[in-house]
C-alpha cells in the first residue's frame, strides 16, 4: 500500500515546524510497509499527475499568507481540483484562511480564500496556549499548542472541543475531506492515536476496504503526551 | 512615590547583598511595583548603549563592558543577563544616587527585544544596538517578524544613534524616515566567507513584502541578499569585514580577533568592535578583550569532568541550535550529547522548533540523552528523525542520570541546555 501526500507551500507555510508531522507519518507508514511519498509544492510550481491522497499545508505570518493566497489565485483550479479529489485535506493554524470562505478583519472582509472550507473567518484574540482537544464523535484526544491568529466565525463543523478555564471552546472544522485545527505544529509525534486515525481513515478510502494496521511501540508518545497534560493541569 | 521606590529598591540591594544573594532583578521589581514607570526619572550617563537582538546579547553587552573598562572608563552593566525591565530597572536603582543621577560615565545595557519596544521611550539611550533578530519564542512575541515592527514603532521618537547588522534583513530594514536618528550597519563582504548549504526561498522583504532573492546565505536568514521588486539590500555596509582566518578577521582594512571559531561569534565581535569603533576605543583595547573573550557559564563552556571533557553551550532557540549543530557537525569521531529542555515562560512554552533543527547534519551522532521539563518530546524529535544511522536515545527527567549516561562514553561529548535549564546542567556536570 501507499500514500502519496502533497504538501502544499512546505517552505512558506511552516512557521511550527511542521516537518515533525510529516516525519512522524513517514516513520509510522514505513513500519507498517506503507510507503510515503513525499511532494513539496512551492510557489508556481507543478503538481505532479498523480492522485494525492494527503494534502496538507501549515502557518505562517500575515505577509507569507497572502503570498500563498497571490498563488492559490493563480493556480485556483489546479489546487482546488488536487485537494477535491483528495482523500484528506489536513491545515493546522492560520493556513485555513487562504481556504476559507471571506476572512473579516473589524467586521470588514478583507480577503476571500478558496471556499474550500465553507466558513468565514474573523480575527481571534486568545494568546497562544497548551491545550488538550477532544475530537468530536471519536475516542481521540490532541494535546498541543493553540496558536492561530484567525479562527472561523461559526461553531458548526467544528473539529473538537477544548476546556479552557471551566468554557467549552471549539476548534477546528472536520466535513467532507477536510480536518482542519487551530493547534499548529508538530501534534502528530505526541497523539499517536490521531496520526494512524489519519493513516488508517485515508487508506480506506482509497483502497475502499476496511483497513488493519499494526500497533506500535508508543511508550515515549504517550510519556510526550503526559508531560504537556501535566503541564496544561 | 519615585523616591520611595528607588529607596526602597536600594535597601531591598543592600539586604540581598548582606545575605550573599546578587539580587538579580529584584531590587527593580520591587520599584516597579510602587512607580511602574521609574525608568524615566533617572539621569542617565553621556553613553547609554541599549544592546538588543535575539541572540548574543549577553557576549556583546560583556565584551563591550570590558573593552570600555580596559579602555579606562568607569562602566556599569547587567553582565549576568537579567534584560527584562526588572533587570533593567534594578540596574539604574544599584548605580544612581538619591536624586536619580546614575554614578558612571558609560552604561550597557543588554535588553531583551520586547522590553526595548516597550520602554525605550523612557531610558535615555544615546546608541541602540540590534545584533539580530530571529524567530524566537513565537508564543510570547507572535508571528515571527512580529518584533520588527515593534522595534520600529519604537524608534520612532527616537533621535540618537542605531547601529544594526546589515546581513539580517530583519535588523537591516531598520530605517530612520525622517533624518531623526543615526543609523550605521556591520556585515560581511567576502566572497569566501563559509556558507550555508541550505537555499532560503521563503524570506519576505520587509520593505515591499516581495521574496528576497539570495546571492549567499551564512545562516538562518543571514546572508548577502536582495529585492528584485524594490532593491531592498545589504549592499552598503558602514563596518564591512573583508576577510576572515579562524581567529581573526580584516574589518575595513585593519585586523581584529574574535574568540570562538564560529559565525555567531564572529557577528557578535563584529557588532561590539562596532560599537566600540563608534565611540572612539582604540584598537589595541578592543584587541586585548575580543582575543581571548569566553563568556563562561554555559557559553560555548569547556567542562572537565574526570578525565572527559564535555563542552556546554546555551540554545535557547532555533538559531542558536542550528548553530551549535553546524559546530559539533565539523568534529571527527563518535559523538553523544546530552539536551536538557525546558518549556518555562523564560524558555518559551512552544518547543516546537526543535523539529526545525538540523541534527541530521552530525553524521557521527551515536547518543542523544534527553532530560529537562520535556525529555520525551525530545525523545520523539530524535525517533521521527531522518538519521541515516541507529541512534541510541536516552530520555529521563533526571539530570544526574542524564549526565552519568552522557559521561559513560568516549569520543565527542556535548552538554546543551535551554535557558533556564543552565545552572542544573552545570551543577550536575561538577556533580
Amino acid at each position: 500500500m501507499e500514500i502519496n501526500i502533497l504538501w502544499l507551500y512546505h517552505n512558506l507555510l511552516n512557521a511550527n515546524a511542521d516537518i515533525g508531522n510529516i516525519n512522524t507519518l513517514k516513520y509510522r507508514c514505513e513500519k507498517r510497509n506503507i510507503k510515503l511519498n513525499i511532494y513539496k509544492y512551492v510557489i508556481n510550481d507543478d503538481i505532479p499527475d498523480i492522485p494525492m491522497d494527503i494534502v496538507y499545508t501549515g502557518s505562517s505570518n500575515d505577509k507569507k499568507l497572502f503570498i500563498a493566497l497571490e498563488d492559490l489565485r493563480k493556480n485556483e483550479e489546479k489546487i482546488k481540483d488536487v485537494i477535491q479529489k483528495s482523500k484528506l485535506f489536513f491545515i493546522q493554524g492560520d493556513g485555513a484562511i487562504l481556504f476559507g470562505k471571506n476572512i473579516y478583519r473589524d467586521e470588514k472582509i478583507i480577503y476571500t480564500g478558496l471556499g474550500i472550507i465553507e466558513k468565514d473567518f474573523e480575527k481571534n484574540d486568545e494568546k497562544p496556549y497548551s491545550t488538550i482537544m477532544k475530537i468530536s464523535e471519536r475516542n481521540i484526544e490532541i494535546v498541543g499548542f493553540k496558536n492561530n491568529r484567525y479562527k472561523i466565525k461559526s461553531s458548526d463543523n467544528f473539529l473538537g472541543k477544548i476546556t479552557k478555564k471551566d468554557v467549552i471552546l471549539f476548534d477546528g472544522y472536520m466535513d467532507k475531506n477536510v480536518i482542519y485545527s487551530g493547534i499548529a505544529g508538530p501534534i502528530l509525534p505526541r497523539n499517536p492515536e490521531f496520526s494512524d486515525y489519519l493513516i488508517k481513515s485515508v487508506l480506506e478510502k482509497k483502497y475502499n476496504e476496511k483497513i488493519e494496521i499494526s500497533n506500535l511501540n508508543d511508550t515515549i508518545e504517550y510519556m510526550a503526551k503526559d508531560e504537556l497534560i501535566r503541564e496544561i493541569s | 512615590m519615585y523616591k520611595f521606590s528607588l529607596i526602597l529598591g536600594k535597601i531591598s540591594a543592600v539586604l540581598l547583598s548582606l545575605v550573599g544573594k546578587k539580587g538579580g532583578s529584584f531590587p527593580g521589581k520591587l520599584a516597579l511595583k510602587y512607580s511602574p514607570d521609574i525608568l524615566k526619572k533617572f539621569n542617565y550617563p553621556k553613553i547609554t548603549i541599549l544592546v538588543t537582538g535575539t541572540n548574543g546579547k549577553t557576549s556583546i553587552t560583556n565584551m563591550l563592558s570590558y573593552i570600555f573598562e580596559k579602555a579606562g572608563y568607569d562602566v556599569a552593566s547587567n553582565l549576568g543577563g537579567d534584560n527584562i525591565i526588572n533587570g533593567i530597572v534594578t540596574l539604574c536603582i544599584k548605580n544612581s544616587d538619591l536624586n536619580f543621577n546614575i554614578q558612571k560615565e558609560i552604561f550597557v545595557i543588554e535588553i531583551d527585544e520586547l522590553t526595548l519596544a516597550k520602554n525605550l521611550k523612557d531610558i535615555g539611550a544615546t546608541c541602540v544596538v540590534i545584533n539580530n533578530l530571529f524567530v524566537d519564542q513565537l508564543d510570547r512575541i507572535g508571528q515571527e517578524d512580529y518584533i520588527v515592527k515593534r522595534i520600529k514603532e519604537a524608534l520612532k521618537d527616537y533621535k540618537k544613534d542605531v547601529i544594526f547588522c546589515a546581513d539580517d534583513p530583519w535588523a537591516n530594514s531598520i530605517k530612520c524616515e525622517d533624518g531623526s536618528f543615526k543609523t550605521l550597519n556591520f556585515g560581511i563582504d567576502y566572497t569566501n566567507f563559509e556558507q550555508d548549504d541550505k537555499k532560503i526561498e521563503n524570506e519576505v522583504c520587509q520593505n515591499c513584502g516581495n521574496i528576497l532573492d539570495y546571492e549567499n546565505v551564512y545562516y538562518d536568514h543571514m546572508g548577502r541578499y536582495h529585492c528584485n521588486n524594490c532593491n531592498f539590500s545589504n549592499e552598503k555596509i558602514d563596518y564591512k569585514v573583508q576577510s576572515v582566518q579562524e581567529d581573526s578577521f580584516i574589518l575595513n582594512g585593519n585586523k581584529y580577533y574574535y574568540s570562538i571559531p564560529v559565525k555567531y561569534h564572529l557577528y557578535n565581535t563584529l557588532c561590539a568592535i562596532t560599537v566600540a569603533k563608534e565611540h572612539n576605543i582604540k584598537d589595541d583595547d578592543i584587541n586585548a578583550i575580543t582575543k581571548n573573550f569566553t563568556l563562561g557559564k554555559g557559553r560555548m563552556e569547556n567542562v572537565k569532568v574526570g578525565d572527559k571533557k564535555v563542552l556546554v553551550n546555551m540554545v535557547k532557540n532555533l538559531t542558536g541550535a542550528n548553530e551549535t549543530i553546524d559546530f559539533i557537525s565539523k568534529k571527527e569521531g563518535k559523538t553523544s550529547i546530552l539536551f536538557v529542555l525546558n518549556d518555562y515562560i523564560a524558555d518559551g512554552k512552544d518547543i516546537a522548533w526543535i523539529y526545525d533543527c538540523e541534527f541530521e547534519k552530525i553524521k557521527n551522532l551515536k547518543n542523544i540523552i534527553t532530560t529537562g521539563k520535556r525529555p520525551y518530546e525530545l525523545a520523539l524529535r530524535f525517533k521521527y528523525g531522518n538519521f541515516k544511522n541507529d541512534i541510541n536515545i536516552i530520555p529521563t527527567e533526571d539530570i544526574n542520570v542524564a549526565v552519568a549516561e552522557l559521561l559513560k562514553n568516549d569520543g565527542n561529548l556535548y552538554a546543551l541546555s535551554s535557558y533556564t535549564g543552565m545552572n542544573d546542567l552545570r551543577k550536575a556536570l561538577r556533580g
